[in-house]
């Protein structure tokens, strides 16, 4: 599910890729259409009608064959391609590189540049690129103005420049996209549990130290002679009721205290995991956004692991969390991230960057919801919700672990996390 | 000294008044908001005790309004609410309570104790 290239290009299965998929197509019919009006002495028609005949019949087999055996990525690819070819078959067969022809080449380029990985479409711009310089060479064979060979070349420069452009501005909404679904998706979820949490706990609390303290009061005016004289046997069976009420309510502010100093009511869904794997995961998740940045990154596993029992999609979040924060204030240098067993039964998990580091007064406030270090502007331009850090102590401790960092403003920060290792 | 309670609570109307005149205090009662603030503004209170979880009006939004308006605004209200302190104390501060009294912990006797050193402090100013 996870394709090499996938997270680095706009899917495919995006619904714009479909339009753009049959608006090429409807172009290129219409183009040969068009080349019925061109005067017989330019072009030999039926070679033109030999080529529309066969890419009707290609765009059949597309649609119905390929369609059913081959997955999205695959097709679209063999449709640029295809694209690309019959263009350059068109051009030479009109003789033809006037901007109009040329620039049938842009559809092909730029949905590859947009919806295909680096490799994909800059081999396709390669193709479109020889295919041109190849009509270029021909045409000179036929000793032509040399304005020809300036125009192509000019030609050439423009397909590159266009398909790298694209390419660069798929990846900048590419990661606008998933930066801001995750920060959306992060404050949305600590939001609406936090706000209902608060709401049940105001509620059932106040709904029950209400009664409470109504009983208690009215007992504590018996108890102090306001509604007449009590006997002694009385004042003490009042005194009874009087002390049972305050430990109702001390039992159920206590409660609402717990409850509401706990961050998250997830359960957790422990079972058997490979911290090494999950590690890894997440580490060729983020490597993609870190080689970008020109950060290397470097993971190290540790040996002879036990399954620990967790919950891989807590525990993978928390590594995101941290590993994000590492990639985004890092601005050159390396991320190492490293799996270590240690003595006592844990497992740690470091991740070390040579980022900004944390200045001292930050330090005490790091896990704190909503912070954010105040210069942190200055470091990343990039949004944060200062939830990472919160949401990922929470969930470590609820795995019986601890997570704790050293730093050194100007030197780099190590977060560490270690989990228990179940017998 | 003139005291004026609102709450929901008819109960805890009754309990506290039953302990304050006791202590003789005048006291009058609202058993909602809107009613509390209409009392207000017509006899400003010395003391004015007020709940702020109830239907329709929230205290909150009432000591905005107390606040807000000059024949109110110097009365000195103790926030009488069920809620723990951290729930809402400090946009209580905010908004200029005097201060805040869990129910729970603040029985009629221990009420009617703060309002004795408040009225004997008024006094001798």
């Amino acid at each position: 599910m996870k394709q090499r290239g996938a997270h680095t290009a706009l899917e495919v299965e995006h619904k714009y890729a479909r339009y753009a998929e049959m608006a090429s197509w409807v172009v290129m019919i219409l183009v040969l259409l068009f080349v019925r009006f061109i005067p017989q002495e330019i072009i030999d028609k039926d070679s033109v009608y030999y080529l529309a005949g066969g890419i009707m019949s290609f765009a059949l087999l597309y649609y119905y064959v390929f369609t059913k055996y081959l997955n999205p990525r695959q097709r679209f690819w063999i449709k640029n391609v295809t694209d690309v070819v019959f263009i350059a078959i068109l051009i030479h067969l009109l003789q033809d590189f006037k901007t109009f022809f040329f620039a049938l080449y842009l559809l092909p380029l730029i949905s590859a540049a947009l919806y295909l990985n680096v490799i994909d479409s800059l081999l396709l711009a390669t193709t479109a690129v020889l295919f041109v310089g190849a009509e270029i060479f021909l045409q000179s064979q036929e000793l032509i103005q040399p304005e020809r060979l300036i125009i192509g070349s000019w030609q050439i420069a423009f397909m590159v420049f266009i398909t790298l452009f694209t390419r660069f501005l798929a990846l900048q909404l590419v990661e606008e996209r998933s930066a801001k679904k995750r920060a959306v998706r992060e404050s949305v979820r600590a939001g609406e549990i936090s706000r209902i949490q608060r709401d049940f706990i105001a509620q059932s609390g106040h709904q029950l130290l209400t009664p409470l303290s109504i009983i208690q009061g009215n007992v504590s005016l018996f108890l102090a002679g306001t509604l007449g004289k009590t006997s002694p046997k009385q004042k003490e069976f009042l005194e009874t009721i009087y002390r049972h009420t305050q430990r109702l309510v001390k039992i159920v502010d206590e409660m609402m205290r717990l409850a509401s100093a706990e961050e998250r009511r997830a359960t957790l869904h422990v079972q058997p995991s490979d911290l090494n794997e999950l590690v890894e995961t997440a580490v060729d998740e983020m490597r993609p956004r870190a080689e970008e940045k020109g950060l290397k990154v470097h993971f190290e596993a540790a040996g002879g692991l036990p399954k620990l029992l967790l919950d891989p999609d807590k525990i993978e979040q928390v590594i995101l969390n941290v590993m994000d924060n590492a990639v985004k204030y890092t601005k050159k240098g390396l991320i190492f991230i490293t799996v270590k067993k240690m003595p006592g039964s844990w497992v740690q998990v470091a991740v070390k960057d040579t980022g900004p580091g944390i200045k001292a007064e930050d330090q005490g406030h790091l896990f704190d919801r909503f912070f954010r270090a105040p210069d942190i502007q200055q470091v990343a331009k990039e949004e944060g919700t200062g939830l990472g850090l919160s949401i990922a102590k929470v969930l470590i401790e609820k795995h019986g672990g601890k997570i704790w960092f050293e730093s050194e403003y100007g030197k780099g920060s190590t977060f560490y996390f270690k989990l228990p290792v179940a017998h | 000294m003139r005291v004026l309670i609102i709450d929901d609570e008819d109960d805890v109307l009754t309990m506290y008044k039953e302990r304050l005149e006791a202590d003789k205090f005048e006291i009058e009662t609202a058993s909602n908001g809107q009613k509390g603030l209409d009392l207000a503004f017509a006899n400003p209170p010395d003391v004015i005790l007020l709940d702020i979880i109830m239907p329709k009006f929230n205290g909150l939004d009432v000591l905005q309004m107390l606040k807000s308006r000059t024949e109110t605004k110097d009365v000195p209200v103790y926030l009488l609410t069920n809620l723990p302190e951290e729930a809402s104390g400090e946009k209580a501060k905010q908004l200029g309570a005097a201060g805040y009294l869990v129910k729970a912990n603040n029985e009629p006797s221990t009420v009617a104790n703060l309002l004795k050193g408040l009225a004997s402090a008024q006094k001798r100013e």
